[in-house]
C-alpha cells in the first residue's frame, strides 16, 4: 500500500516535471519561445525613418531599437516594417485583407476593426488577454496592462477586442497667446465665454476668429458633434448604459442601438435640436468659405496668425512648436463646455471640467489579420505585440514619436505632452464614457451621409427640420443594419 | 499692315496665350519644386525668393531606388501592350472572318467598364494566380487593359491603309504573320510609337494599382514612392514636386526622342470613329 | 448546308482563332471575368467580404429611390454635357488656329508646346486648381487686383460654384490628345477641297462649318464618346479636391459607388451604380455612333 503510494507520486512527479519541462521547452510566447518567419508590420506613424533635408522635424526612429532588440530574443524572426502611405490607405488595406494580404500586425482605427472584426478578416485578441504577457515582469493577464475604459471602447459589436491599443489622442483647440492679451481675452471655459471670446475678436475684425476645416468629415463634424452633444447627453448616460454584459460605464454601439429602439431620444427631440443649433451658432466664427477648407489649410491660418483659434490633435503639438512660420506665442485649451446657462439639458457650470476627445483612436492601434493564421505568423505576430506593448518599449516609442500620450499603465508621456496636455482632472475623455451622443455617427455609413447633411444645414441649404428628417432616416438604416448583421436581440428589453 | 498680316498676327498671339495657359501647370510644378515650406505657405503662386535644391537631393533619395522599377514595369508593359495590340489590331482590320465583328466590339465595350467596379474582383484574381508582390500584378493587368484601346487605334488606322499593299504581298504568297512583320508593323510605325508613349506616361503615372498590389518596397514604381512626402503628419509640397520632376526626367528624355513620331502618330493615324 | 460553310469558314481561318488566344486570356482573366463578377454581384445584398445574398433587381429598385443617386446623376449629366462642349470646341480651336498657320516652323513648336504638359501627373494638375480656388488663392487675388472683389468667394467650399470649379478645371482644356486628334483630321482634308470652295468665294470661316467639320466628324464622334466614357465613369476629381461636396453638390455616381463599396459596406449597391452606369455609356455610345454618320470602316478583304 505505501509502496503504491510512493510510486504514485513519484509517477505524479516525475510526469509532472515532464510535463513542466515540455512546456519550458517550448513556450508559446515571452523570450525563450522558437519562433520564425518574416514578420510584416506596419506600425503607421510610429513606422521609423531616416531623416531627410525634406522633414522640417525629426522623424520616429525609436521602432529599429524595438526591432534590434527583438531579433536579438529570437534569432529567427525577421521584422519588416512596411511604409506609410497614408493616401488611400483605406482602399489598400481593405483590398489588401478582403484578399488575405494585410500586413500580420497592421495599424487600423479600430472602428474600422469593429467592422471588419465579426466579419471574420480580424483575430480576436481574447484568448491572447487572458493569459501572461512574458515581456513584463509579475504580469499575469496581458489584459491588465490596458486602462479598462480603453478596453471597452474598443470592443466590437459582437463583443470581443479585435484590436490591441496603446496611445491616446487628445484633442482641443490651440490658441494665440499674443491675439488674446492684445485683446483682453481670458480662455473660455464655458460655452457663454466660448461665443463672447469669439464675438469679440470677430468685432476687432482684424483675425478669423477660429480656422475651421469644414472639408474634413473626422474633424470639422465628427468631433464638434460629439464636444457639442457631450454635455446635454451625458445626463442621459444611465438610461443607455443598460446591457450589463455590455462594459458598464460606457455606452457601445449595442447600447445606442437600443437606445434608438427604445426610443429614448430621437433626432426630433428639442436636445438633438439644440446642439444642432449651437453648432450652426459656432460656425459663424468660423474662417470663410470653411466648407471647402481642408485641414492643412486650416492650419495654415493659424500657423500663420491670421486665425487666433485652431481645433486640432495632440499630433500637431510637434508642428505648432517647432514651426518655423509661427510668429506669436501659443497655448492650448481643452473645449469650451456647455452649460445650464445655455440650454436646460447641459448640467451646471463645473459638473464637467472641460472637453477632450480621441482617446484611444491615435496611432497605436494594432490589429492581426486572420490571414497571419494561414500564414503560420500568428504566433509571432501575438509574441510581438505582446512585446511592443510592455511598458519599457512602448514607453520610449510612444514619447519619441511625440504625438500622443500613452494609454497603458505605468507609461509617461513625452515631456512637452505632459506639460501641456496631460493634466489629469482637468478634462474629461468623452470617448471613454458616451463616444457617440445623438447617434449621428453610429455606422461610417451613417457618420458619412450625416456629414453631408451637416454641411447643407451649416451652409444654410436646408431647413433644421429638413436636416432632422434626414439624419432620422440614416439612423434609422444604420440601426437596422447594425441589428442585422449581428444578430440582436433586443426582446429582454421589451423591443421588438 | 494688311489685313492679312493682322490675321496672321492676331493667329499667333491666340496661340501664345493658349499654350501659356496650357503649360501653367508645368511651371507651377517647376517653381514649387525649389520652394521651402515657408515660401510654399505664404507666397505659393510666385516665384521663389530663395532656390531650395536640397528638395531635390532629398527627392532624389526617396525617387532612386524606384525609377528602376516604374522603368522595368512600364517598358515590359509597353512592349507587350504595343505587339498585342498591333497584331490583333491588324487582324481584325484586314482579315474577315466569322465573328470579326462581334469579337472586336467585345473587346471594345470593355472600355465602358467603371475601373473602381472591378478593383477587388481584379486584386483576387491577382493573388489566386501567386502574382502579388511580384512585378506581374501590375504588368499583366496593365497589358491587359491597355491592349483594349490600343487596339481600337490601330484597328482604326490599319482600316485606313489602301487594300493594294496587302494584296501584292497576298499574291506573292506571304502569310498572316509574314504580311504583319513586313507590311504592318513598318507602315503603322508613328502609330505603334503614339501608343508606346501612351500607356508609357500613363502606367508610369498609375497609383491606386501598384499602391494595392505591390507593398514591398524594393517593388515599387517611382509615383508610389513619392508619396512618402504627403501623408497627413507630413505635408511638404516643396520635396513632392521635385519627386514628381525627378520621376518624369524618363517620360522627357523620351519624349525628346519619340515626340516626333508621337506627334506624327497621331496626325497620320486617322484615327476616328 | 448555311451551318457547314460558316464552321467550313472558322476552321479555314483556324489560324487567325489560334493567334488572338494570348489576348482573349488576358482579357477573359484580367478584365471580363472581374466585370462579369461585378455585373452579378448587382443582384445581391453584398458587404464585399463574406455575406451575400440574393435580392434581384431590388438594388436597381432601390438605387432610383435614393435622392443621393438621383444628384449625382443630376451632376453627372451636367458634367457631361460640359465636358462634351468643352471638348470639342477648345483643342478644335486650338488645332484650326496651329492648322491655319502660313509659317510651318512655328506651327511646329506650337505643336509640341501643346503636348508637352502631358508629362506632367493629372494628381499635380488637381493639386495646382486646389490652390487656384482656395479662399486666398490665385483666383480671387485676380478679382480682387481687378477691382471684382464682390465676386471672390471660396470657389470649392460655395454650394453654387463647387460643381462649376469642377468643370473649369484644366482650362484652357487642350488636351494634347484631342489637339492631334482633331490637328490630324484638319491635315487630311483634301486640298482640294479648300481651293474650289474660294474660287465659290467662301471665307475661312464659312470653310470651317461647310468643310472641316463635316470632314472630321469621325474626329469629333471619336472624342465625344471618349469624353462621355471618362466624366461618366470619372471620380479621382472628387476624391482629391472635394470628397462629393459640400453636401452633396459634387457627388457623382463614380463616387458614390466607390463610397458604397469601400466606405458603407454595401459592395452589391455598388456593383448595381457601376452596372448602371456601363448600360447609360453603352447606350450612349450606341446613340452617338448611329446619330453621327461616319462609321467604323471595316476594310480589307481576304
Amino acid at each position: 500500500m505505501k509502496k503504491i503510494l510512493i510510486l504514485g507520486v513519484l509517477l505524479i512527479f516525475i510526469l509532472g516535471s515532464i510535463s513542466i519541462l515540455l512546456a519550458q521547452e517550448k513556450p508559446k510566447f515571452g523570450p525563450k519561445a522558437s519562433l520564425k518567419g518574416e514578420l510584416q508590420v506596419y506600425l503607421q506613424a510610429y513606422t521609423p525613418r531616416e531623416r531627410t533635408e525634406a522633414d522640417r522635424w525629426p522623424p520616429p526612429q525609436y521602432a529599429w531599437t524595438i526591432q534590434k532588440e527583438y531579433e536579438k530574443l529570437h534569432p529567427g524572426v525577421k521584422i519588416k516594417f512596411l511604409e506609410a502611405v497614408e493616401t488611400d490607405f483605406f482602399t489598400w488595406i481593405q483590398t489588401r485583407l478582403i484578399g488575405g494580404e494585410a500586413p500580420h500586425i497592421f495599424w487600423g482605427h479600430h472602428s474600422w476593426a469593429e467592422e471588419w472584426g465579426p466579419k471574420g478578416l480580424l483575430i480576436s485578441m481574447d484568448p491572447y488577454l487572458d493569459m501572461a504577457n512574458p515581456y513584463i515582469a509579475g504580469n499575469k493577464k496581458w489584459r491588465d496592462i490596458f486602462d479598462p475604459g480603453v478596453l471597452a471602447i474598443n470592443a466590437a459589436p459582437d463583443g470581443k477586442q479585435y484590436t490591441i491599443n496603446g496611445d491616446l489622442v487628445t484633442t482641443g483647440i490651440f490658441y494665440n497667446k499674443d491675439v488674446f492679451d492684445q485683446l483682453g481675452l481670458k480662455v473660455p471655459r464655458y460655452w457663454d465665454e466660448f461665443i463672447t471670446v469669439l464675438s469679440k475678436i470677430k468685432a476687432d475684425g482684424k483675425y478669423i476668429p477660429m480656422s475651421w476645416a469644414g472639408a474634413e468629415k473626422e474633424v470639422a463634424y465628427s468631433w464638434l458633434n460629439r464636444f457639442t452633444r457631450y454635455p446635454l447627453y451625458k445626463p442621459l448616460l444611465k438610461e443607455f448604459d443598460v446591457i450589463p454584459e455590455e462594459k458598464p460605464g460606457l455606452v457601445t454601439v449595442k447600447e445606442q442601438a437600443l437606445g434608438w429602439k427604445k426610443g429614448i431620444e430621437t433626432i426630433s427631440s428639442e436636445r438633438w435640436k439644440i446642439g444642432a443649433q449651437l453648432q450652426k451658432e459656432l460656425s459663424k466664427y468660423w474662417s470663410p468659405g470653411f466648407l471647402g477648407l481642408g485641414m492643412s489649410q486650416a492650419y495654415d491660418q493659424f500657423i500663420t496668425g491670421k486665425a487666433a483659434m485652431h481645433l486640432n490633435g495632440s499630433w500637431q503639438i510637434k508642428p505648432v512648436r517647432l514651426d518655423p512660420l509661427r510668429k506669436f506665442n501659443w497655448g492650448w485649451m481643452p473645449f469650451p463646455v456647455v452649460t445650464n446657462k445655455t440650454t436646460k439639458y447641459a448640467p451646471r457650470p463645473g459638473t464637467i471640467k472641460g472637453l477632450t476627445l480621441g482617446g484611444p483612436s491615435a496611432a497605436f492601434q494594432f490589429n492581426v489579420p486572420t490571414s497571419a493564421q494561414k500564414q503560420g505568423m500568428l504566433e509571432v505576430a501575438i509574441d510581438f505585440l505582446m512585446y511592443l506593448t510592455a511598458p519599457k518599449n512602448a514607453g520610449p516609442l510612444i514619447a519619441d514619436l511625440g504625438a500622443f500620450l500613452p494609454s497603458i499603465k505605468g507609461v509617461r508621456p513625452a515631456k512637452e505632452l505632459e506639460a501641456v496636455f496631460w493634466k489629469p482632472g482637468t478634462y474629461e475623455f468623452l470617448e471613454l464614457i458616451f463616444p457617440n451622443p445623438g447617434y449621428v455617427d453610429i455606422t461610417e455609413e451613417a457618420k458619412d451621409k450625416n456629414f453631408k447633411l451637416w454641411q447643407l444645414y451649416i451652409g444654410d441649404q436646408i431647413s433644421l427640420d429638413k436636416y432632422v428628417e434626414e439624419v432620422t432616416k440614416n439612423v434609422e438604416d444604420a440601426v437596422n443594419k447594425l441589428i442585422k448583421e449581428n444578430n440582436w436581440d433586443f426582446s429582454k428589453y421589451g423591443v421588438k | 499692315m494688311n489685313r492679312f498680316y493682322i490675321g496672321e498676327i492676331f493667329k499667333h498671339l491666340s496661340i501664345i496665350v493658349l499654350i501659356l495657359l496650357t503649360l501653367y501647370p508645368f511651371f507651377f510644378l517647376l517653381i514649387s519644386s525649389v520652394k521651402s515650406h515657408e515660401e510654399f505657405t505664404h507666397n505659393f503662386l510666385g516665384l521663389p525668393q530663395l532656390i531650395r535644391w536640397a528638395n531635390y537631393t532629398a527627392a532624389w533619395k526617396a525617387v532612386r531606388q524606384y525609377i528602376y522599377n516604374s522603368l522595368i514595369m512600364s517598358s515590359l508593359t509597353v512592349v507587350m501592350v504595343v505587339f498585342l495590340s498591333s497584331y490583333v489590331g491588324y487582324i481584325f482590320a484586314r482579315y474577315k472572318f466569322p465573328g470579326r465583328e462581334f469579337l472586336f466590339y467585345a473587346i471594345i465595350s470593355l472600355l465602358m467598364i467603371p475601373g473602381a467596379l472591378t478593383l477587388i474582383p481584379t486584386f483576387i484574381i491577382v493573388k489566386n494566380l501567386g502574382l502579388l508582390n511580384t512585378r506581374w500584378a501590375c504588368i499583366l493587368p496593365w497589358t491587359s487593359g491597355g491592349q483594349i484601346f490600343a487596339i481600337f487605334v490601330i484597328h482604326s488606322f490599319m482600316s485606313s491603309l489602301p487594300e493594294e499593299l496587302f494584296e501584292a504581298a497576298r499574291v506573292d504568297g506571304a502569310g498572316i504573320f509574314q504580311i504583319y512583320v513586313k507590311i504592318a508593323v513598318p507602315l503603322s510605325y508613328p502609330t505603334l510609337v503614339t501608343i508606346a508613349i501612351m500607356h508609357f506616361v500613363g502606367t508610369w503615372n498609375d497609383i491606386i494599382w501598384p499602391l494595392v498590389t505591390i507593398t514591398k518596397p524594393e517593388l515599387r514604381p517611382v509615383t508610389v514612392g513619392i508619396m512618402a512626402f504627403n501623408s497627413a503628419y507630413y505635408q511638404n509640397y516643396g520635396p513632392l514636386f521635385a519627386g514628381y520632376i525627378l520621376a518624369s526626367v524618363p517620360l522627357i528624355i523620351l519624349f525628346i526622342f519619340t515626340m516626333r513620331f508621337y506627334i506624327q502618330g497621331l496626325l497620320s493615324g486617322a484615327i476616328k470613329m | 448546308m448555311k451551318r457547314s460553310s460558316l464552321l467550313n469558314s472558322v476552321y479555314k481561318n483556324k489560324f487567325i482563332y489560334l493567334s488572338l488566344v494570348p489576348t482573349f486570356a488576358l482579357l477573359l482573366t484580367f478584365n471580363y471575368y472581374p466585370a462579369i463578377n461585378a455585373l452579378y454581384h448587382s443582384l445581391f445584398e453584398w458587404d464585399g467580404i463574406g455575406y451575400e445574398k440574393f435580392i434581384g433587381i431590388k438594388n436597381f429598385v432601390n438605387l432610383f429611390k435614393d435622392p443621393v443617386f438621383i444628384i449625382a446623376l443630376r451632376n453627372v449629366s451636367i458634367l457631361a454635357i460640359s465636358g462634351v462642349i468643352i471638348s470639342i470646341t477648345f483643342p478644335l480651336l486650338a488645332a484650326e488656329l496651329t492648322f491655319n498657320l502660313r509659317n510651318l516652323k512655328m506651327q511646329y513648336l506650337y505643336r509640341t508646346m501643346f503636348v508637352v504638359p502631358m508629362v506632367v501627373p493629372g494628381i499635380v494638375v488637381l493639386l495646382l486648381w486646389g490652390f487656384i480656388y482656395r479662399p486666398d488663392g490665385l483666383l480671387n487675388n485676380f478679382l480682387t487686383i481687378l477691382g471684382l472683389g464682390s465676386l471672390t468667394r471660396p470657389w470649392l467650399g460655395d454650394f453654387n460654384t463647387a460643381l462649376f470649379a469642377l468643370i473649369f478645371i484644366g482650362f484652357p482644356w487642350i488636351g494634347s490628345f484631342n489637339y492631334l486628334i482633331y490637328l490630324a483630321g484638319l491635315q487630311s482634308i483634301n486640298k482640294e477641297l479648300f481651293e474650289s470652295s474660294i474660287i465659290d468665294g467662301a471665307t475661312r470661316l464659312q470653310q470651317i462649318f461647310y468643310i472641316d467639320i463635316p470632314m472630321i466628324l469621325g474626329q469629333i464622334k471619336l472624342i465625344l464618346i471618349l469624353t462621355i466614357i471618362g466624366v461618366m465613369q470619372g471620380y479621382t476629381t472628387q476624391v482629391v479636391l472635394t470628397q462629393g461636396g459640400p453636401g452633396y453638390s459634387t457627388m457623382v455616381p463614380g463616387m458614390y459607388m466607390y463610397n458604397s463599396a469601400f466606405l458603407y459596406y454595401r459592395m452589391g449597391y455598388g456593383c448595381a451604380i457601376g452596372t448602371f452606369l456601363f448600360g447609360v455609356i453603352l447606350f450612349l455610345t450606341i446613340v452617338s455612333r448611329r446619330y453621327i454618320q461616319a462609321p467604323i470602316e471595316f476594310g480589307g478583304t481576304k
